[in-house]
């Protein structure tokens, strides 16, 4: 039997946990999240960058929340959502002027072909299987990130998985798997 | 298998290079970011602030005139709102404050009810629009600053043809046709390269109206008054004899004569 990994999550204990500390302890996997969800490794850390700042400004309110990780998770996902159409008149802007943005370090192909294949999820199925199995949300967490019912996760993530078996990222499952309901 | 697989394989989408930001420059953006929330708390309270005073002025002015005299349905003196700027001029919205004064006169009410009459169907518009109502007499400082421009009025039509819309229409005057011709031409100019999609759109028009709503030369020696139809190319002129007295009453009495003798 195979262990789930566990992914990294933040556990909630906030007594007297500075605005500091929990925008360190989030930043990487939110910026990781927007990647997979945006694509572009520029965009996903002004982003996130944008959405650690609302956090730290509003942390008196946003640190007595059930789940401050989810409050900046769904505050991130909405400005990316709103930014899209203005990053995609950029990008043909820079496409245009045959410009091209240089990567710090060059992805490999592998992760390049995951990235497309997250990508090509619709919006809502993407960002579902994002807070679930790469931010490491519960299901009434991920449900706060994308506003809509828990039941309405379920049904995301499991038309999203079907979409990434289908595209051949993941095998197809052997038997039931619960993974997706849990 | 499949979720670790999955979180593997996202794990390896993202990599491992390095956030490029730190927990300063987080806090330095949420600094601004607080600067500019109690900057937009500011202005929204200043604006509550005039607002205020805007309607206390209006009310004291009403009391002044005591209660034997009944305050006039349009008429408002030196009222200052940006709200009253015409909705059809074709430019895009300017950022200069509008200042506009609703006047009216008691003539100018008969004259106004007079246009609300169906006379104004038998006048050369084509038959399926009707005019719905005219609004008051607006005079706008800053809205076509340096061109001429005297005044509007808003006039109501609505059309039975299918995939005819009309809104509030206004009828601009200016103080000569030459003016007039050229805020038209700076206003389609900024129209066609400005205007947003989606949002206004060009409705198909009729040969009938195309023609009704087509520039029309003006007389000489006449103010000329200009039908400006939102969203559209149309303009219809009226035209008023330059005797007419030039302030802004004489300005609106003269046009809605000449609107009414156009209804027929």
């Amino acid at each position: 039997v195979t262990t789930p990994s566990t992914p990294q999550v933040i556990e909630p204990d906030r007594s007297g946990q500075s605005a500091d500390a929990f925008c360190t302890a989030l930043t990487g996997r939110l910026v990781g999240s927007l990647l997979l969800f945006c694509g572009e490794r520029d965009t996903a850390e002004d982003v996130a960058q944008e959405a650690l700042a609302r956090t730290m400004e509003r942390w008196d309110r946003v640190r007595v929340m059930e789940s401050p990780e989810a409050w900046t998770y769904q505050t991130a996902f909405n400005i990316a959502r709103s930014q899209a159409r203005r990053r995609l008149v950029e990008r043909r802007a820079v496409h245009r002027l045959g410009m091209r943005r240089a990567a710090i370090v060059p992805d490999t192909a592998a992760a390049i072909a995951i990235r497309d294949a997250v990508m090509a999820l619709p919006p809502r199925q993407r960002a579902a299987i994002i807070a679930r199995f790469y931010a490491g949300l519960s299901v009434d967490e991920a449900s706060q990130v994308l506003n809509c019912a828990p039941g309405t996760v379920k049904s995301l993530v499991f038309k999203a998985l079907a979409n990434l078996r289908n595209a051949g990222l993941i095998d197809q499952p052997e038997g039931h798997d619960d993974a997706a309901t849990a | 298998m499949t979720m670790p697989q999955l979180r593997d394989l996202l794990d390896e989408a993202v990599g491992d290079q390095p956030v490029r930001f730190s927990t300063l420059d987080v806090r330095r953006r949420s600094r601004q970011l607080g600067v500019r929330r109690r900057a937009r708390r500011v202005l929204s309270g200043a604006m509550a602030v005039a607002i205020s005073v805007g309607a206390v002025v209006t009310i004291s002015g009403w009391v002044d005139r005591g209660p034997s005299r009944r305050l006039p349905t349009v008429a408002t003196r030196a009222t200052t709102t940006r709200a009253t700027l015409p909705t059809s001029t074709l430019s895009p919205p300017s950022t200069l404050p509008a200042t506009s004064t609703t006047i009216g006169t008691p003539s100018a009410q008969e004259l106004l009810a007079a246009l609300q009459s169906d006379r104004f169907d038998a006048s050369s518009l084509p038959a399926h629009l009707h005019v719905l109502g005219v609004g008051p007499w607006h005079y706008v400082d800053a809205g076509h600053p340096g061109s001429g421009y005297l005044g509007s009025a808003q006039v109501r039509l609505r059309s039975d043809a299918i995939g005819e819309s009309f809104a509030f229409n206004n009828y601009d005057v200016f103080g000569t046709a030459a003016d007039a011709a050229a805020w038209y031409t700076t206003a389609y100019s900024n129209f066609r390269s400005y205007s947003p999609a989606g949002s206004v759109r060009v409705p198909r028009l009729t040969p009938s109206v195309n023609a009704f709503c087509g520039p029309q030369a003006a007389p000489p020696d006449t103010a000329t008054c200009w039908f400006v139809r939102g969203f559209t190319t149309g303009i219809v002129t009226a035209t008023i004899p330059t005797s007419a007295p030039r302030d802004e009453d004489g300005v609106l009495q003269a046009m809605l004569t000449q609107l009414v003798a156009l209804g027929g």
